[in-house]
């Protein structure tokens, strides 16, 4: 049984497609790929997955709620992390900008992991609060087979748990 | 008795021009009839018998003796005389007033008035005082004992906007002050001391207005000692309070310095100043050797030499950053803006400045321009890093001859795939040759079964692509991986087990595909890199701006800038098969610019242009309008390329035009940017008085505005002012 994983990622296609090779070769893994927010929102409703990478800057897709959010970010370019908005809407501890309806019970902290060029340590406080304990950082000595990685590392996490 | 009898005896022998007091008798018409030593004396006119002058002859204002008569008259239908008339009378050269009252003699058988008989007093002196407490400039009042007011001049009246004296006396005093507690201090101050000079006091109009006075005041008392009020004066110093005010708390350090025995000395500071310079009080201040205050004598003499630099330019010196020594030894760094002092014959007496404390905008500063030189050298390091990677990749792709791609094409995923067809069926064929020739007996032990299952599934992969990798651009990196692991799976097939031919057959066919692969990949590479050249040589040109030295305008004409930004994207172009198309409306038109600066914007919104062009036909290559034409002695260089959309709120709000904002479909196709050209071309365009206008609309009739999968048309516009000499020379022309 293949594992299903949504990897919510706006450069998935045009920037990172070598991390996919792996994926798709080793023929244990099921991808599914949302270059925004909105894309996002509606895979994690329509079907059950087995782990979920989120990119922290991401685009708001076609919302008009996340694109006003989107824009407001913006302004200010340390807030400007719409992934993050997303992770504490769906999971967070009450400190949601949208209340996002209709989210099934298996969206849990333990099945999403962050893959961004974001440093750690700046995340670090919101990881924790969001109960999130799967990151890795985007580097250029970033392998290509970091998605298999971080796939792997959720699945042991919740074989344990 | 008697002696009292003979006294009043004694009394009826006398007249009434015996009194002490001025006496006379005039006619209706004022004729002088008679009057007493008195009379002549106040009126200065010795001698005896009648004078033998009219009595409005002494009038400073003859008129008032018939209102004098009307005001009798009504007296004495009241049976009353008319009393205390201050009259002004004009004896020689003096003024003298005079307190005047008159009664009527009349004839008993018609009653008409036959004439009038007066007394007049001296009040000269009195009615002095009086007319100087009415007419002072300045406020005189009086309180009485219960510090209400008792009288009050018009000079008060009109301090505080009422209409008369009416209106204020009779109040209690602290009704006019703004504060209450100042009012009580007063009294406080008065009762101890019993007077003050020149204090500053708050007081309140009647419109509610404050006003600022200085009041002189000292206490009355009674002869038994006691309180009996006070009286005093006061001064609308409003002006003078608010600047002073203002001086004391505006968060600017305000000086004078002036040359005293060969050394500057600060003459006057307010409290700012003091406090900056860490003094304890303004007192401390002042008479401070000024030289003392600055860091080393080799910056007070740099100070100075500026100064006189400025002054010799005939303007005061600005924004001049002094470093200084505190009174209490801190290092800062103060802003100065100051101007020297002179005497009427031109000599420096000294300098007049305001100073604010910069000192951690100063390391502020520092620090940005080390950041700023720092970011220069990364990026310059980031661009040799980009020349040097290019020219690594050339001749790797040529060393992989034959290249199916053309040298100069953007590596795109449909040509990709594209080169990807025929080898992948190519491998996916002799695989599967390979794997039917696996006989039941020799194939676990030529091969686990576990590897066998992993051919198989990549075998699948390769003959079914299409369908397992449906994004076009997952495909090549898919593909390469399948041939990789293809490559490494039949290393593990024990020699002898299989026809050798087979097993050469699946790896060449192998590599053939893993060359074609890393072509792509280098391709793509040398796309990117190229992609990147621009963004990052234009950063370090704007970062570094403000550090360069200031370059000089020139006159330049619009092609010549055209061209050169064509030619500096050139390369990029080709990459992505984009191709010009220019159409110039003004040949000649020419603007004064920093050449390198306009280069740069131009090239900036090219970049764009290119960069976010689509194919507008199948197989035809994308293009791109230069269109130059002049409009009210502006000059419209307008790129207009067919391609992604900007959203029309991004325009609205001006999103675009902000630094490091990257547009919402600005990453479309993985393309990379900075955020940056933009801003940075507007602001080139303003500092040169013009503008960049941004218009992007669908590019097919009827295309929905809000539909963002359409194509748009968007045509950015720099525009910079005609060089004045050829706008007046079109001026003249069309004169």
């Amino acid at each position: 049984m293949k594992l299903k994983f949504l990897w919510i990622e706006d450069g998935a296609i045009a920037d990172y497609q070598t991390m996919l090779g792996p994926v798709f070769v080793s023929g244990k893994y099921d991808p599914v790929i949302a270059l925004n927010v909105a894309d996002g929102i509606r895979q994690l409703r329509q079907s059950r997955f087995d782990a979920v990478i989120v990119d922290i800057r991401l685009p708001p897709g076609e919302s008009s709620e996340w694109a006003r959010l989107y824009d407001e970010s913006r302004q200010n370019k340390a807030t400007a992390r719409l992934g993050l908005k997303v992770l504490y809407c769906l999971l967070g501890p009450g400190e949601e900008d949208i209340r996002i309806e209709g989210m099934p019970d298996w969206v849990k902290p333990d099945r999403f992991g962050v893959l961004t060029v974001e440093n750690k340590s700046e995340l670090q406080e919101d990881l924790d609060r969001l109960g999130i304990r799967v990151y890795r950082q985007k580097t250029a000595r970033t392998p290509n087979n970091v998605l298999i990685d971080m796939i792997e590392e959720i699945k042991r996490q919740m074989q344990t748990e | 008795m008697p002696e009292e009898n003979n006294l009043l005896e004694m009394a009826r022998q006398l007249t009434v021009f015996d009194l002490p007091l001025g006496v006379y008798l005039v006619t209706r018409g004022g004729r002088f009839v008679q009057c007493n030593s008195r009379v002549r004396e106040i009126l200065d006119s010795p001698g005896g018998g009648p004078l033998g002058r009219l009595i409005t002859d002494y009038y400073c204002n003859p008129h008032q003796r018939e209102e004098l008569k009307r005001k009798l008259e009504d007296a004495e239908k009241q049976s009353r005389w008319l009393e205390k008339q201050t009259l002004s009378f004009k004896v020689g050269d003096r003024e003298v007033f005079v307190q005047d009252y008159t009664r009527s003699i009349r004839d008993p058988a018609t009653n008409e008035v036959l004439g009038y008989l007066c007394c007049m007093v001296d009040v000269s002196e009195e009615e002095r005082y009086r007319q100087l407490f009415k007419d002072l400039p300045i406020g005189v009042y009086q309180l009485d004992e219960n510090d209400r007011c008792a009288h009050v001049n018009q000079a008060v009246v009109d301090m505080l906007g009422y209409k008369s004296a009416k209106e204020i006396e009779g109040r209690q005093v602290q009704d006019f002050y703004a504060n209450p507690d100042e009012a009580r201090e007063l009294r406080e101050i008065m009762e101890n001391q019993g007077s003050v000079v020149n204090k500053k006091m708050e007081l309140i109009k009647k419109d509610g207005e404050p006003i600022f006075v200085s009041l002189s005041a000292l206490n009355n008392h009674s002869p038994d000692g006691e309180y009996a009020g006070r009286e005093g004066t006061m001064m609308d110093v409003t002006t003078e309070e608010r600047y002073r005010r203002i001086l004391e708390d505006i968060p600017v350090g305000l000086y004078v310095v002036k040359s005293l025995n060969g050394e500057d000395v600060i003459t006057h500071c307010n409290e700012q100043f003091a406090a900056i310079n860490e003094f304890n009080s303004r007192n401390e201040a002042i008479g401070f050797r000024v030289k003392e205050l600055h860091a080393s004598p080799g910056e007070y003499s740099r100070f100075i030499s500026a100064l006189k630099d400025s002054a010799n330019r005939d303007e005061p010196l600005h924004g001049y950053a002094l470093n200084v020594k505190s009174r209490r030894g801190s290092k800062l760094v103060f802003e100065v803006n100051s101007r020297l002092l002179t005497d009427r014959s031109g000599k420096i007496i000294g300098r007049a400045g305001a100073v604010r404390d910069i000192s951690e905008e100063a390391a502020l500063r520092r620090k940005v321009t080390e950041v700023t030189e720092d970011i220069g050298n990364v990026l310059h390091t980031y661009s040799s890093t980009l020349l040097t990677l290019q020219h690594l990749i050339s001749p790797v792709i040529q060393s992989m001859r034959p290249d199916p791609f053309d040298g100069d094409k953007e590596m795109i995923a449909d040509l990709a795939v594209a080169a990807l067809t025929g080898p992948t069926e190519q491998l996916a064929s002799s695989l599967q040759k390979l794997m039917e020739l696996a006989r039941s007996e020799d194939r676990s032990s030529a091969l686990p079964e576990d590897d066998w299952q992993v051919l198989s599934h990549l075998f699948h992969i390769l003959r079914n692509v299409e369908q397992q990798i449906t994004y076009t651009e997952l495909r090549p990196p898919t593909i390469a991986e399948a041939a990789n692991k293809i490559v490494e799976v039949c290393g593990n097939i024990q020699k002898g087990k299989f026809p050798k031919e087979a097993l050469r057959q699946v790896r060449n066919d192998a590599q053939e595909l893993l060359r074609i692969c890393n072509l792509i990949a280098l391709h793509r590479a040398r796309d990117v890199i190229i992609e990147m050249d621009h963004p990052v040589r234009a950063l370090r040109e704007f970062v570094t701006s403000n550090a360069r030295k200031k370059e000089a305008r020139s006159v330049c004409k619009v092609s010549m800038l055209i061209s050169q930004v064509i030619h500096n994207l050139y390369g990029f172009a080709r990459s992505r098969g984009v191709t010009f198309k220019q159409r110039n409306d003004s040949q000649n038109a020419t603007v004064e610019v920093i050449e390198r600066d306009v280069i740069r914007a131009l090239g900036n919104l090219l970049h764009n242009a290119i960069k976010y062009s689509w194919g507008r036909k199948e197989g035809e290559h994308p293009w791109i309008l230069i269109h130059t034409f002049t409009e009210k002695d502006q000059v419209h260089v307008a790129f207009e390329n067919w391609g992604v959309p900007i959203p029309k709120g991004e325009i609205d709000q001006g999103l675009v035009f902000h630094l490091g904002y990257r547009g919402k479909l600005s990453s479309d196709r993985g393309r990379v940017g900075t955020g940056i050209g933009l801003t940075d071309a507007r602001r080139v365009a303003r500092d040169h008085d013009g503008d960049v206008t941004i218009d992007s609309r669908p590019a097919l009739f009827g295309g929905r505005e809000d539909d963002y999968k359409q194509p748009f048309l968007t045509t950015v516009t720099l525009i910079l002012p005609v060089h004045s000499k050829q706008r007046e020379k079109g001026e003249k022309n069309e004169a």
